[in-house]
Order: C-alpha cells, then sequence, then structure tokens
C-alpha cells in the first residue's frame, strides 16, 4: 500500500462519441460496467497500477469526450502522453470511418512516436457488427499500430489492450535504456497471468 | 460557514453597514424567502424593494436585543438588495418556487421578458421537430411518468406534400433529415442522463429533454454540445417537481424550455471556444488563490491544470459536482446572484469553483498528483447547496479586493505572454508525468518514491475504488434542522473542513475591521495579507 512505482505512463482514450471508452476506462480501472455510462464532459482521469515484468506502472488514464473539438482544450490532453488507445464501436461503421481523423488528431498534437493502439469496443455485440474484423486488422496493419476487440461489458480482451500498451511504451523506453526484454508473460496485480496478444512491439 | 464559530463581536459592529455579515451570527429559525409572494406571479413588482418582510431582517441579527428598524439601514435599496440576495440562499428545506423565482432572476439577469408559453412552445416544435411521418410531432400531454401513454400517442392526418427525394431545403422531410442527425446525437446523451434518478430513465422524460434540446438547437442554430443536455436535465427536473401538479405537461416543458433559452444566453459561451479554459484558469490563479493561497500553492506545485476539471464544472454548472437537489439550491443562489449582479455571470462562477475546491481541499491537499487529480474528476462535495452559496457570497464580499488585484495581474501576465497560452503548465507541469521530451529517454523512469502519504496511497487497489471510500456522501441534517445546525453538522463530520473554516472565521474577523476601514486588506499573516504583500513585491 505505497505509491511506489518504476515507471508513470500517462495513455490517452480516444475516439468518437458514445463508442464505450468510458466504459473500457471503468472496466479496466475498477472493474465494473454499467450499461450506460454517463457522458465524459472535457476529460475524465483514473489510475491503476500494475506489474509488468517484474517491474510497477502507474497508468494514469485520461478519457477525452469524444465531442471535443476545440483545439486549445484537445491539444492539452495529448501533452505528455505515452500511449493513446483510438476506440472505434464495432457495430456503427461511422466511428471506425472517423478513426483516421483521430489518427490525424494525434499526428497533430501528441509527440512524435507515440506509441498508439486501435481498440474496436462492443464485440460482444455479435448480431450488430458491421466492422469486420479483418478489415480493421489490415487498416491497423498497413499502418503499423497493433490492434484489439474489445468488451466492456463481458471484459474481454480489455486488460490485454492496456496492458499490450503498457508493454509498447515500456519497450520503447527499455529501448533507449538498453535493457529491453520480449516475450514475456504479462502479469497484474490480482496475479491473474494475461497472454500478451496483438500486440506486435518494436 | 459554521456561523456560531465565527461569530466575533467585531462583526455584529458591521452589521449596521450591511446586513449580509451578519449571516455569522446562528441561525435558529428558518428564513422565510420569497415564498410569501404570490405563487405564479411572474413580476418583479412583486419583489418590491420597499416592502421587506422585517422577520427576515431580524432573524439575521438574534444577538442585537432589539432589531434594528429597516430605517436606519443607510439605504433603503441595499436592504432589499441583501434580502433578495439571502432569502432563497438561507432555507434548510427545499424553497418552494424555484421555478417562478428563476424566470425573474434570470428575466433579469439576461435583460428578456420571460413568460412561459405553451402556444408557442408547440409552434416551434411543430415547426422544427417534425415528422414528416405523419405522427404527432409533440405529445406533450404525457406524463413523464407514464410510460405507457406514449404508446397511445394520436396519429394526426398525415398533410405532406413533401417528398422525402424532394430538394426543397424547406421542405418537411429536408428538416426531418436535419432533425434526425441532430436527434440521434442528443440522445446518445439524453439517455445516459443522471441514471442514479428513475425519473430520467423514464422514456417520457428523455423524450421531453431530446425534444427541447432539439428545437433550441435548431431553432436558435447553436449546434448541441455535450453537457447541454445537464443543464436541461435539471431545469426540466426542478420544473417537473414544482409544477406538475398545478401545470398541464406542455406547460410544464415549456416552462423549462424558456428557462433553458435564458440559461443558454448566459452559459453558451462555455461550450465553445476556450471561454471555459480562460475562466478555469481564472478562478484557479485568482479566485482560489485570493481565498486560499496555501492549496492554490499546493495544487500549482502537483501541476493541476484547471481546466482539466474546470471545464466541466463551469459546462454543467458544478450538476456532477452536488446532488441533484443540491445543484438545483446551488443554481438557486447563482441565478439569485446573477439577478443581483448581471454582469458577473463568471465571476459568480469563478467564486462558486473556489468554493467547491476549498470544499474537497482534504483530498486536494494530498502530496500526489494522481490522487488529487482524481479528486477533482470525482469527489462528491461534503458541501451541500446552501453552503456553497453562503460561502461563496462571503468569499466574494471578504476577497473582492484581492480577486481585483490579482486579477488585474493575472491579466497583465496574461497580455504580456499572449503568445504562450501554457504558462500555467510550464511552471508546474513536471510533476504530472514525464515530459514528452524526456519520454524518449530514460526520463520515464522514475525513481523509487518512498510514500509520503497515508490513506489514499496507491497500489493494490485503483484509486477510483479508494476514492470511492473517501468522498462521503454529503452528511445531511435533519431536514427539521436549521441551516445553522445543519453546517455545524455538516463541519462536524468533516474534519477537512475545518481548517479553511477556521482560517476563515479568523480571515472574517480582520475583514471586519478592513471593511471598517475601507481598505482592501490588512497586513496580517492571513492568505490575503500574504498575497498583498505578494504584491506590492
Amino acid at each position: 500500500m505505497n505509491p511506489e512505482y518504476d515507471y508513470l505512463f500517462k495513455l490517452l482514450l480516444i475516439g468518437d462519441s458514445g463508442v464505450g471508452k468510458s466504459c473500457l476506462l471503468l472496466r479496466f480501472a475498477d472493474d465494473t460496467y454499467t450499461e450506460s455510462y454517463i457522458s465524459t464532459i472535457g476529460v475524465d482521469f483514473k489510475i491503476r497500477t500494475i506489474e509488468l515484468e517484474g517491474k510497477t506502472v502507474k497508468l494514469q488514464i485520461w478519457d477525452t469526450a469524444g465531442q471535443e473539438r476545440f483545439r486549445t482544450i484537445t491539444s492539452s490532453y495529448y501533452r505528455g502522453a505515452h500511449g493513446i488507445i483510438v476506440v472505434y464501436d464495432v457495430t456503427d461503421a461511422d466511428t471506425f470511418k472517423n478513426v483516421k481523423n483521430w489518427l490525424q488528431e494525434i499526428d497533430r498534437y501528441a509527440v512524435e512516436g507515440v506509441n498508439k493502439l486501435l481498440v474496436g469496443n462492443k464485440s460482444d455485440l455479435v448480431g450488430k457488427k458491421v466492422v469486420d474484423y479483418n478489415e480493421a486488422k489490415a487498416f491497423a496493419d498497413s499502418l503499423g499500430i497493433s490492434f484489439l476487440e474489445t468488451s466492456a461489458k463481458s471484459a474481454t480482451n480489455v486488460e490485454q489492450a492496456f496492458l499490450t500498451m503498457a508493454k509498447q511504451i515500456k519497450d520503447r523506453m527499455g529501448n533507449n535504456n538498453a535493457t529491453q526484454q520480449t516475450k514475456s508473460t504479462v502479469n497484474i496485480k490480482p496475479g491473474q497471468p494475461v497472454q500478451q496478444s496483438g500486440g506486435g512491439c518494436c | 460557514m459554521m456561523r456560531s464559530a465565527l461569530s466575533t463581536p467585531s462583526l455584529h459592529a458591521v452589521t449596521t453597514v450591511s446586513p449580509l455579515d451578519s449571516d455569522s451570527t446562528p441561525l435558529t429559525s428558518a428564513a422565510r424567502p420569497l415564498s410569501n409572494r404570490p405563487a405564479g406571479s411572474g413580476s418583479l413588482d412583486s419583489l418590491s424593494p420597499n416592502s421587506p418582510p422585517s422577520s427576515w431582517i431580524s432573524i439575521h441579527r438574534p444577538a442585537s436585543p432589539a432589531p434594528a428598524p429597516i430605517s436606519s439601514f443607510k439605504s433603503p435599496a441595499v436592504v432589499s438588495h441583501q434580502e433578495r440576495l439571502l432569502a432563497p440562499l438561507l432555507s434548510p428545506k427545499p424553497v418552494p418556487d424555484k421555478i417562478d423565482r428563476w424566470l425573474i432572476y434570470l428575466a433579469a439577469a439576461t435583460n428578456q421578458r420571460l413568460v412561459p408559453d405553451p402556444t408557442a412552445y408547440l409552434a416551434l416544435c411543430d415547426r422544427f421537430y417534425v415528422n414528416p411521418r405523419g405522427e404527432s410531432p409533440t405529445n406533450l400531454s404525457v406524463s413523464p411518468l407514464n410510460t405507457s401513454a406514449i404508446a397511445a400517442a394520436a396519429k394526426a392526418d398525415a398533410p405532406i406534400a413533401d417528398h422525402p427525394l424532394s430538394q426543397a431545403t424547406e421542405s418537411t422531410w429536408s428538416r426531418f433529415f436535419v432533425l434526425e442527425d441532430v436527434r440521434e446525437l442528443i440522445r446518445k446523451d439524453v439517455s445516459r442522463t443522471f441514471q442514479e434518478d428513475e425519473f430520467f430513465q423514464s422514456p417520457t422524460t428523455q423524450e421531453a429533454l431530446t425534444r427541447m434540446l432539439c428545437v433550441f438547437t435548431l431553432s436558435k442554430r447553436i449546434a448541441y454540445k455535450q453537457g447541454m443536455h445537464e443543464l436541461t436535465a435539471v431545469l426540466f427536473w426542478t420544473t417537473w417537481n414544482e409544477k406538475s401538479a398545478l401545470l398541464p405537461p406542455d406547460h410544464v416543458e415549456a416552462t423549462a424550455y424558456t428557462l433553458y433559452e435564458a440559461l443558454m444566453l448566459l452559459q453558451a459561451p462555455f461550450f465553445e471556444g476556450d471561454t471555459a479554459v480562460q475562466l478555469s484558469e481564472r478562478f484557479f490563479h485568482v479566485h482560489l488563490r485570493a481565498v486560499n493561497d496555501e492549496l492554490y500553492h499546493h495544487l500549482t506545485q502537483l501541476g493541476i491544470e484547471p481546466h482539466l476539471f474546470g471545464l466541466r464544472w463551469l459546462r454543467l454548472l458544478f450538476a456532477r459536482e452536488y446532488p441533484l437537489p443540491d445543484v438545483a439550491h446551488l443554481w438557486d443562489g447563482l441565478f439569485c446572484l446573477a439577478r443581483s449582479y448581471p454582469t458577473g455571470w463568471s465571476d459568480h462562477l469563478a467564486y462558486i469553483a473556489a468554493t467547491t475546491l476549498l470544499g474537497i481541499r482534504d483530498l486536494l491537499m494530498h502530496d500526489d498528483y494522481s490522487t488529487a487529480m482524481a479528486a477533482t474528476m470525482h469527489a462528491r462535495s461534503p458541501l451541500t447547496g446552501p453552503d456553497v452559496i453562503l460561502q461563496t457570497v462571503q468569499f466574494r464580499r471578504q476577497f473582492a479586493p484581492v480577486v481585483f488585484d490579482l486579477a488585474q495581474r493575472f491579466d497583465a501576465k496574461r497580455a504580456a505572454a499572449a503568445n504562450a497560452p501554457t504558462r500555467p503548465r510550464t511552471q508546474s507541469g513536471s510533476r504530472a508525468a514525464t515530459s514528452p521530451t524526456s519520454s524518449t529517454g530514460a526520463g520515464a523512469r522514475l525513481p523509487r518514491r518512498k510514500s509520503l502519504q497515508g490513506p489514499h496511497a496507491l497500489g493494490a487497489g485503483p484509486v477510483g475504488k479508494a476514492l470511492g471510500s473517501t468522498a462521503m456522501s454529503p452528511p445531511k441534517a435533519p431536514a427539521a434542522g436549521a441551516v445553522g445546525a445543519a453546517l455545524v453538522a455538516t463541519v462536524g463530520a468533516r474534519g477537512s473542513l475545518k481548517a479553511f473554516l477556521s482560517s476563515s472565521s479568523a480571515a472574517l474577523a480582520d475583514g471586519a475591521a478592513v471593511l471598517a476601514a475601507g481598505l482592501g486588506v490588512r497586513d496580517t499573516g492571513e492568505p490575503e495579507g500574504r498575497e498583498l504583500r505578494d504584491l506590492k513585491g
């Protein structure tokens, strides 16, 4: 019970309104889910500390409002971010189409080399799914970023998404520190081993 | 706040100057605010400055053996003003007729004539909330709580000569398509509004909120932005609670809409541009600094950027910082203040924001960026609506000169650094996370730090949970208790408030001398004293 940590990473969740950014964060940080979480106004903030390859990593996660477009406001969210998770809704094609715009925002506001991850949320709604996994995967591959389909509702892949992100950032830092470790298991605090998935890192 | 503790002899001397100062005396009986006014009378005349019920004056001055007659005050206008200011703020119970007052307050604050007109509202709905398929566009005669009645919505005749593919811009279909886009956006938010409250889960309530927002968006051509839905929600909830027994549903909705239109004249700037960011900076660097130097410097050292939470506070008018009934009460006071100082909307909000920050001071004084930041986002204030307004009024009275000086300095710095809008961050932003420039190297590697703090230490659990357990729900005094008792109870339950309350009580005592001398500040050890030296230096 003390705030010691080896790494502190700032993560940012972006994407259209209603794709489930807040629910993903709620699931990851508090391990709960509500059917219709309140709309985020401005930005929300939660933290969670994880164990990653024997290191304590504190994740500071910023959950942005999907609708906010004003430059001075949004640019301040990107400041200092180590990793950015772009979220779309697999049941809403428009939100996937808009991913391009969000990636442009990253180019505009985030530091170069920031780690990116594409997440298609609401994967539990199989019957309503309109964005094909392979299409999204191909799109992510073409940009050289990792991709995961998640469900905040059923908790599928939520841990993996954040841990993938954390590991990529750590590896990037590690690269520079010449302490890179490859292909290791990721452990989260409750002691449940989680398979590293998707995250082809550096 | 804890007025019994704040009562000082020097203050009593001031009461002859302004009855506002007498709020430092214990409140032993409920204030009788404007409820003696005939309900529903929307006339300003009903608040005639010449007829203040003497009962209110006396209850604020119980320590005086014989309450001074009204004529002993310097100016009758001041008396009347103070009454208006204080009347709705001091009641321990929900004050009736909020809606009637709000119509008056907002009319004065926006210089509009506010008379809810269901016929005009229905006409707006017909024009903008079109349904070319011929279903009745508005079915306002259904109770929001009677959901099954929606299904019985009457089908009107199909009057449509339009064709869906018509290019005419004013065709019903083209307006319908515009509406559909807006409505989809708005519904996403309306369905997520105040979920803990059953009222807002009713499809009829959601339909009413959606309709009001759509009509407003399309008729005023002001783009819908997230957050507007919660302003509408608070207005509709309050209107419904007070008026649904008296008025038909369409009149209730028209009344809420009228209030919303007026409120948006004041609030709209916060939804566009960086007005909200600017005011966040201001309430932080000016108002908070003026009222509590220590907290201000602590947060500055942590690198807290005020707009990260201020944006939401200002856009929603603190609707998520307090429970719904307290929000209505807080707005009551805010609108009342806005009526008294119509040009000071931003200033009122700034003082309330500073008060709200002080309310969660304990959590904010934590020596950890994340805990403090999360507190600004999630901590529920222990203050009640009346607490907030009283404290706000007190702060304004005590610290206005300091605020004025700091604001001048703030503006000067701003003008000087016009091309460096991120100034507040750069002076203090190193704490939040590794900086972008250093993150390419070993910068993100932080040394293991020994714990400096106790109860909110991070580690095993997510901080959201830790906060959940420490951010207590506001302790409510029994409804029968007077405000004074309620405040004492609140304070008693929250050690967190003691520090700032005691400092304000001392400052209040100083303030009496200050006011008497007509000076802004005294060079004492109090925060404002330090500020003054700061300013001189």
